[in-house]
């Protein structure tokens, strides 16, 4: 299983590449493997190797340091991958593409993840499946349809209500123009 | 003179060398897993910093004469090292647990979550992470304990600190410096070396890990003089040479406290073995009680003392006998309760004596303590002597009640006599300054003074040496207070170094 944290998490000490294959030298990969791995994710994450791989993490923007985060996270070739807000530090412009990017990358290397997030738009343009969870209770579980259809108790209905609100001040903007 | 330093270098720096980087091995291998420990337990951290801060505060010449009675006695290397280990503690312990708490929660999340074990994450990212912080702990702990090292010439371990000591006593301000100078030089270097280490790990460049080995290669250079050079060889002049095999290639360990006339009645007595072929090993700026207890436990086999200092620091005594009675008193003791042989009186006595410039005595007419009585006169002499029985005693029988007293340093007290700015001073009866400034020793006919004849103290073993015995028979009573005066002065006044001033008085010995 992989593991994305919240603001990046990567190791200050160690470069890019190293931080990445750290993984798979874990998992005790042939040398040849990681370095295979490495130009793969790096070249996915759209950061090339040959540039990038020997810089140290301090010298990144907040949107690489997350993809470099979600590259580690992936160099195990894990089947499931959870990431714990990963896009919560980062500014709306940023955010966006790498939901495109992390949205690219499942459908290309075929893995499931959990995603856990604030932001219900972010919700439901990444996730199949939903669960509401409040005061470390799950409250309704199912895809973005069933819950918008029949929210099971006021909070859920409260929680859909922002996307929603914020949805049609986008289509009004758009109108008037 | 230099040359003479120079001789004795090797073996100092090797000592203060050997001394600095195995109290500094021992503190990294005690505080580096305890700070990792106590970096997850606060409830350990408290008490643990605690102890290091509290180590700290105790000066450090305090914490070295501390551990020799907590290492029952023992003087030399231990206790310096465990002092110095101790020292070393506090700057290592407290960075590696600060080092650690500063790695980011997020970062040690991180860690478990690309599937590290505990230990791994300690190993290969938070240590690594802290290791800036515990470095440079690493390196203030290097500069203390160099530092510190220095002070442990008196509990007996060879260091550059015998320059330092031996200076001060002497009043060889170039030796003080040397000492001193070499001391820092080599703290520096290390500290440096240390640096050029982290930046070459931090930066992954070869060429200053290249820097780094070519300061730690300077810093061990001296070591290659030891094997070159060995001790001057007029020392063994053989002026005394007695036939007698015995002696021959053995070793015997002398005891020098920290003033001038040890370090010349030492070297004068090192020569005469070293003439026998004997092997001296000389320990000087000792503490006068561990001087004692190192001879009492056998770890050292001569040392020069005085009956009145063994009447009452020993002793405990406050009464005043007669000098033969305390003589034979003072040795009775030292043979019942120690073991320890008076072996024989060297003929002079270091004691108290009051003194006055020769003008001041006689427009005052002053011949004898009592004349002094109602002259309303000024006495200066070390602050704790006007506090000791030696002072009450002679205030009571002369009734000197009316004098002004003054405590002042004693190396003080001659210039201030000889300028006027104070008419008496209790003079040190073999100091060279007396007559150097001309002074008159008044008569002090009541004994309120206590004798302190100079006298060759032998461990219990070497008590029952005859050969050794043999060697040192031509010193009993051999020495006048005269003599000594003039040998101190030598050292004290003319600025010969001690080397030559027991020449000189051994070549003055031979001729009697």
């Amino acid at each position: 299983m992989g593991y994305v944290i919240q603001s990046a998490g990567l190791f200050p000490h160690v470069t890019l590449a190293e931080n990445v294959s750290v993984t798979p030298r874990l998992l005790g990969w042939d040398q040849k493997d990681i370095k295979q791995q490495l130009e793969h994710l790096f070249e996915l994450i759209g950061l090339p190797l040959a540039t990038y791989g020997e810089r140290f993490p301090r010298e990144l923007s907040g949107g690489q340091a997350q993809r470099v985060g979600l590259a580690r996270a992936l160099a195990g070739k894990p089947d499931i991958v959870l990431m714990d807000e990963p896009f919560s530090a980062l500014d709306a412009m940023t955010k966006d593409t790498l939901i495109e990017d992390v949205a690219r990358l499942r459908s290309e290397l075929g893995f499931a993840s959990v995603i856990v997030t604030h932001d219900f738009a972010e919700a439901l343009r990444f996730a199949d499946r939903i669960a509401v969870m409040d005061a470390g209770q799950i409250i309704q579980t199912g895809p973005a349809s069933a819950l918008m259809a029949n929210p099971a108790n006021a909070t859920v209905a409260q929680l859909l209500e922002a996307p929603k609100r914020t949805a049609a001040a986008v289509s009004a903007a758009f109108e008037g123009a | 003179m230099f040359a003479e330093e120079l001789v004795v270098f090797p073996s100092r720096y090797v000592g203060h060398l050997t001394l600095s980087l195995a109290a500094i091995a021992t503190g990294l291998l005690i505080s580096i897993p305890l700070g990792i420990y106590a970096s997850r337990s606060p409830r350990l951290a408290g008490p643990a910093l605690g102890f290091a801060s509290l180590v700290q505060t105790i000066p450090g010449i305090a914490l070295l004469a501390l551990m020799v009675p907590v290492l029952g006695g023992r003087i030399g290397f231990w206790p310096a090292y465990v002092a110095l280990a101790l020292y070393s503690l506090l700057p290592i312990l407290r960075n590696t647990i600060v080092g650690l708490q500063g790695v980011s929660p997020a970062i040690r999340e991180a860690a478990l979550g690309v599937g590290m074990t505990p230990a791994q994450s300690l190993a290969q990212v938070q240590l690594p992470i802290a290791a800036p912080v515990i470095v440079a702990g690493l390196r203030t702990a290097c500069v203390w304990v160099v530092g510190a090292a220095t002070l442990s010439t008196p509990v007996g371990a060879e260091s550059l600190g015998n320059y330092i000591f031996q200076g001060l006593q002497t009043r060889d301000w170039g030796a003080v410096l040397f000492g001193c100078l070499v001391s820092a030089g080599l703290a520096l270097m290390l500290d440096q070396t240390i640096r050029l280490f982290e930046l070459s790990a931090e930066q992954r460049s070869r060429r200053l890990a290249l820097f780094g080995a070519g300061g730690l290669a300077l810093v061990f250079a001296p070591l290659l003089l030891t094997y070159s050079g060995s001790r001057s060889a007029d020392r063994l002049d053989r002026d005394f040479s007695v036939a007698s095999q015995p002696l021959d290639g053995r070793t015997i360990t002398l005891a020098a406290k920290s003033f001038t006339e040890q370090y010349i009645l030492v070297n004068l007595i090192a020569r005469r073995l070293e003439a026998e072929g004997v092997r001296v090993d000389i320990r000087e700026g000792l503490g006068s009680t561990v001087a004692f207890d190192a001879v009492a436990r056998g770890e050292i086999d001569l040392s020069i003392d005085y009956t009145g200092t063994i009447w009452a620091t020993l002793m405990e005594r406050e009464d005043v006998p007669p000098r033969a009675v305390m003589y034979a008193e003072t040795s009775a003791w030292l043979l019942d309760e120690h073991g320890v042989l008076a072996f024989a009186p060297l003929g002079f006595e270091n004691a108290y004596a009051y003194a006055m410039t020769r003008e001041q005595a006689e427009a005052n007419s002053i011949q004898s303590v009592g004349d002094l009585a109602g002259s309303g006169l000024t006495v200066a002499s070390d602050p704790e002597f006007f506090g000791r029985p030696e002072w009450t005693r002679t205030r009571d029988i002369y009734g000197l009640a009316d004098l002004t007293t003054r405590g002042m340093e004693s190396t003080f007290m001659y210039d201030a006599v000889a300028g006027g700015e104070v008419d008496v001073i209790t003079a040190y009866t073999t100091d060279g300054r007396i007559d150097a400034y001309d002074l008159f020793l008044l008569d002090e006919p009541a004994g309120a003074l206590p004798p302190y004849d100079a006298f060759i103290l032998l461990s219990p073993d070497a008590a029952t040496d005859r050969a050794l015995h043999a060697a040192l028979a031509p010193l009993a009573n051999a020495i006048s207070n005269e003599a000594m005066r003039q040998a101190n002065g030598r050292v004290d006044i003319e600025r010969d170094s001690v080397n030559e001033a027991a020449a000189w008085l051994g070549e003055r010995l031979s001729r009697q």
